[in-house]
């Protein structure tokens, strides 16, 4: 029996999947081989362990799960109140049966009366739209306006239906034009405030986010550059490094080696793969990324901290690690700071600006669950 | 294999029983559905208590746990079609709080962003943060509860792998099937064998680490 054989017969005879002749035969193995009899009853002292945990829901839980259900159903406009079902469909009969016999009785008692057939000006007014072409309220009331006061529009003439799209179309075209116009306008910021080579690739974070179409964060995402941006537009003219005083983060394989010096233990360190590209002398890539796990060694990592260090974290490590990554250039950086998970690794997501700085003076501090998972940064 | 209810019993999780006929189920869930706070209040208490077991172990905490099952019972009933048994209703709300607790999770993983760290050096921008005082000492409350073996064992279990967790709660405080815990997290039978040796592993050596 190979070793993984081995492994999958302890969790089927823990689980009950033997057959009685195979669960016999794996009791005797376990009777000859202590080993294996000792790694099967931890693995069950565990599962007892959980389920003997105790658990009672806490008091005025139905109360307060009753509440939160009423709270969350929609309200019956009044009307509904009054008008059953049954009324609306008496009504809906009476209005089809209504209009069934009114033409026969139009007929019997006399022709309707002739309706004159509306004629269209000969002239079409230069404001309206052509036929087949939707028009928003606000142009609406912008081709009505000159023409009740009798002046010229000056609107041009709008081209013809086919050639443009929809309006909503057109909203949607011109978000991504405008979400164009940022990313590109991020490159160029990028190219200004940090010069990078000329074959050097955008970096993934951008794919990523806009592979999960997070629309939603850009708004969020634009604020955090724009603080960076003229932060780093602040910082143009090169700063001598500040070296860390007393902590100092972990550095991957090392493109600016002289500027950090090998990192004190502190808890599990997750090295990120290093950058493929060259940096410019003085401008230091985000790469250094520390994971504390537990309380002592988040202690010892306050206390290293300059007296007049910012943090507002309390870690509960029951339930978290924390993963101190940097250097960043200003504050602005950790707001924009994400982390994203898979089912086998944690990913910290810098924003493009953070990727690189000309200050080692800080880093960022992010919560991440403790369940052992790797961790490292995604850019 | 072992009767589910048993060990549910005996840790004090006491799910109430009501036989119905169909035409009860079939008229409960309608009332539910046209927002009858009875109605909901009837399932919610037979489904709540190993609901709220289950979510205690995967979120580690009280009251999240609570928020978590409350929500599951809040989305998830209204939403039901038809009753079709006690094992199908308990399936179907257990697959809602997976996937409810797993959104939460990668929520969190987009909102939960902490702070700005200075190390040495100066920056002029940094004047604007008020210094947060950290405590990192645990009170006097968290050393009591330090001392109690369930608390220990929910911390082990809270830091396990969210999939791996999942499995292995649904295995060992569930006691569901291979087959009901492939349907319930929508993965295949050989990836719950896996996750569930996996975490029986980690689960043995983080109880053993804190013995």
């Amino acid at each position: 029996m190979s070793g993984t054989e081995i492994d999958r017969a302890v969790h089927d005879y823990l689980d009950g999947r033997l057959s009685e002749e195979e669960r016999r035969t794996f009791e005797a193995r376990l009777e000859r081989e202590p080993a294996l009899a000792r790694t099967v009853e931890a693995y069950r002292v565990a599962g007892r362990a959980l389920r003997d945990v105790s658990v009672e829901l806490p008091p005025g839980f139905y109360a307060r799960t009753r509440a939160r259900f009423e709270a969350s159903r929609p309200k019956r406009p009044t009307w509904r109140r009054f008008v059953s079902w049954e009324a609306t469909g008496l009504a809906a009969a009476a209005l089809l049966l209504t209009a069934l016999v009114l033409p026969e009785v139009l007929e019997r008692y006399g022709p309707p009366p002739e309706v004159k057939p509306f004629e269209p000006p000969s002239t079409p007014s230069p404001t309206a739209p052509p036929e087949g072409k939707l028009v928003s309220p606000a142009e609406a009331e912008d081709s009505i306006a000159p023409a009740v006061e009798g002046e010229p529009s000056g609107l041009e003439t709008p081209p013809a239906a086919s050639s443009e799209p929809p309006s909503g179309k057109r909203e949607v075209a011109a978000e991504r034009e405008a979400f164009a116009d940022y990313d590109s306008g991020l490159a160029e910021r990028d190219e200004v405030t940090q010069p990078r080579t000329a074959a050097a690739p955008k970096p993934d974070l951008e794919k990523g986010r806009a592979g999960k179409g997070s629309s939603v964060e850009a708004p969020r995402r634009d604020r955090a550059v724009e603080e960076n941006f003229a932060r780093q537009k602040k910082q143009a003219t090169p700063q001598p490094e500040a070296e860390p005083d007393r902590f100092r983060m972990q550095q991957s394989e090392s493109l600016h080696e002289s500027e950090f010096a090998p990192a004190p233990i502190l808890g599990d360190k997750a090295a990120a793969p290093p950058r493929a590209e060259a940096l410019p002398p003085g401008v230091i890539a985000a790469r250094e990324l520390v994971v504390i796990d537990d309380p002592e060694s988040w202690t010892r990592f306050l206390q290293d901290l300059p007296a007049d260090a910012s943090l507002a974290l309390r870690p509960d490590f029951a339930t978290e690690r924390v993963a101190v990554i940097g250097p960043a250039p200003g504050v602005g950086d950790c707001n924009s700071v994400r982390w994203s998970e898979t089912d086998d690794r944690i990913v910290i997501e810098w924003p493009p600006t953070a990727l690189r700085g000309t200050s080692a003076s800080g880093g960022c501090v992010v919560a991440i669950p403790a369940d052992g998972r790797p961790v490292e940064i995604g850019n | 294999m072992r009767r589910a209810r048993e060990p549910l019993e005996r840790a004090g999780v006491h799910s109430p029983e009501v036989d119905r006929t169909a035409g009860e189920a079939a008229d409960l869930v309608d009332r539910i559905r046209r927002g009858d706070a009875d109605a909901f209040e009837e399932l919610a208490r037979e489904a709540a208590p190993r609901l709220y077991r289950l979510a205690v172990h995967l979120t580690g905490r009280a009251e999240e746990a609570e928020d978590l099952v409350q929500e599951t019972l809040v989305r998830a009933l209204p939403a039901l079609k038809r009753f079709e048994g006690r094992a199908k209703l308990s399936t179907y709300l257990v697959r809602a709080l997976g996937n409810q607790w797993k959104n939460r999770l990668r929520s969190r993983s987009r909102s939960k962003i902490v702070g700005w760290l200075k190390v040495g050096g100066t920056d002029g921008d940094d004047d604007s943060m008020a210094i947060d005082p950290v405590d990192p000492a645990p009170s006097a409350h968290e050393r009591m509860e330090g001392e109690d073996r369930a608390v220990r064992v929910r911390k082990a279990v809270a830091r396990l792998r969210p999939d791996r967790r999942l499995v292995l709660l649904l295995r060992e405080v569930e006691e569901r099937s291979y087959e009901e815990i492939a349907e319930m997290t929508e993965v295949p039978i050989g990836t719950v064998r896996s996750r569930l040796a996996r975490a029986r592993e980690d689960l043995r050596r983080l109880l053993g680490d804190e013995s």
